[in-house]
């Protein structure tokens, strides 16, 4: 059997202050799976996943990426280990003095993974696939919250990881712009890249999850495939959360 | 008694004044250079904590802005001649006006860095870039273009604080101005004339200024 690509077990997170965000989350994400992670606010979901790529430290527990050992690791290991790992962010965080190519390329032209013409090219590609080929010279902070957040997926994927992490990639979006975020993520969904979010879209993780995980008060509460997630969840915290959700959806 | 403005012999001054007038340039433009290179390494120093050298830092930036320009002077020129250390009044007055800049160049550079949204580092971390990359590639270039009046203002004082290089023998536009009024006693055309100069390079420097403002503003090149 192939080795999963990210295998998390008894996992603690702690912050400062005494507030236990994780409590011994285990969790295994094999090579081309697509987690989604529910949750109410506070339950740890942004954590969980921050702990993946080194931007939270944790108390407990451990993690192995691509079947590296990566906690307590120095942050010099953690870089080597960031390269395979990908992340998207509520606020896409583009770089607001480059422009659309120059965020995609930044990265991948200072690790030193390509050189510019590849890096462009490679650029260029992405953002045709997100159907932003038009946009390459823009200023970033003349594009619309879709587009942006369309651009920082770009960015993500240009140094090809074997992972993306997306924290409520549309939740700052504009209702009438998170389609197009959506319609990209199923699309590399299809393609195959292994992606947990978190997110409140219930139909993306209806239509786009292999897994769907529920989260409460720093546990999972449920794990379960979305089609017994939403029409059977076995959980009395995930029941009364859908229940919850279908009543602001209506 | 009743007294005469001459312009005629502002006009006579004029050589001198340009000696004095070449002279305030280059002190203050190496100053100036030199606190804004001081600045963004402090600065950078306590972005990252470094260990003991951003407490460094810190106690210099808290010294300098505790203490008057004159008495730093006089203790570069004098003090550090006194040890064997001196190093004449062009680099004394250098090395004051630096260190002068400097200090408050570091709070410019701090609060411009102060104003780079967060999530980039994450961001710039989270594609793998290393800390040092991050500061050269995101955070400076964002936070000093934020604190390019900041650092004008902070210019423009270290070009006014060098007229107090001529307390140490140092031949600039104040220095050539205290001469010829000693001479000549032509006290009013001497101080109106390098006040309607500082004033005239001020404005230039300012313009200059806000013309790199613009210039930087305008395109979002690829890095
Ligand atoms: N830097 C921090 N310092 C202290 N406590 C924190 C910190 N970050 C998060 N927490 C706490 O940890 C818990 C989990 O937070 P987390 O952000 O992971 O929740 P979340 O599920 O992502 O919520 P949301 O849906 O609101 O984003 C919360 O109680 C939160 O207040
Ligand atoms: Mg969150």
């Amino acid at each position: 059997m192939e080795r999963p690509l990210i295998e998390i077990s008894a996992l603690n997170k702690e912050f400062r202050g005494g507030i236990q965000a994780l409590r011994d989350v285990d969790l295994t994400v094999a090579s081309g799976e697509v987690v989604v992670v529910l949750g109410p606010s506070g339950s740890g979901k942004s954590t969980l996943i921050r702990c993946i790529n080194g931007l939270e430290t944790t108390t407990g527990g451990s993690i192995r990426v691509d079947g590296q050992q990566v906690n307590g690791i120095s942050q010099r290991r953690w870089r080597k280990v960031r390269l395979n790992v990908g992340m998207v962010f509520q606020n896409y965080a583009l770089f607001p003095h480059l422009n659309v190519l120059g965020n995609i390329t930044l990265a991948p032209r200072r690790a030193g993974i390509m050189r510019r013409a590849e890096a462009e090219d490679e650029a260029r590609r992405l953002l045709d696939m997100v159907g932003l080929a038009d946009k390459e010279t823009a200023p970033v902070a003349s594009l619309s919250g879709g587009q942006q957040q369309r651009v920082a997926i770009c960015r993500a994927l240009a140094m090809q990881p074997k992972v993306l992490l997306f924290d409520e990639p549309t939740s700052a979006l504009d209702p009438e712009m998170v389609g197009e975020v959506l319609a990209v993520m199923k699309r590399l969904a299809q393609e195959g890249i292994t992606m947990i979010c978190v997110t409140h879209e219930m139909g993306f993780a209806r239509s786009a999850a292999d897994r769907v995980i529920f989260m409460d008060q720093g546990e999972i509460v449920e794990m379960a495939s979305p089609d017994n997630f939403f029409t059977a969840p076995k959980a009395e915290r995930s029941r009364r959360f859908l229940e919850l959700i279908s009543r602001h959806d209506a | 008694m009743s007294y005469e403005f001459s312009f005629p012999y502002i006009w006579g001054a004029t050589p001198d004044l340009f000696q004095g007038l070449w002279m305030t340039l280059l002190v203050s433009l190496v100053s100036i250079a030199i606190s804004v290179v001081l600045g963004t390494v402090c600065a950078c120093l306590r972005l990252f904590k470094v260990p003991v050298l951003s407490q460094i830092a810190t106690a210099y930036v808290h010294f300098m802005r505790s203490t008057p320009l004159l008495v730093q002077l006089y203790f570069i020129f004098y003090g550090l001649a006194s040890l064997g250390l001196g190093l004449g009044g062009f680099w004394s007055g250098v090395l004051a006006l630096s260190l002068w800049g400097g200090a408050y160049n570091t709070e410019n550079v701090r609060g411009g860095l102060a104003a780079v949204p967060k999530g980039l580092q994450e961001a710039a971390l989270s594609l793998g870039l290393r800390p040092a990359l991050y500061l050269r590639l995101v955070a400076l270039p964002i936070g000093l273009r934020v604190c390019i009046p900041a650092m004008l203002n902070t210019s423009v004082s270290v070009l006014k604080n060098s007229s107090y290089l001529q307390a140490i023998g140092v031949a600039e536009l104040t220095f050539v101005a205290m001469n010829r009024v000693a001479m000549d006693f032509r006290t009013l055309e001497m101080f109106l004339a390098i006040g309607l100069i500082y004033l005239t390079i001020v404005l230039l420097l300012s313009a200059a200024v806000r013309r790199l403002e613009a210039v930087l503003q305008a395109p979002f090149r690829t890095a």
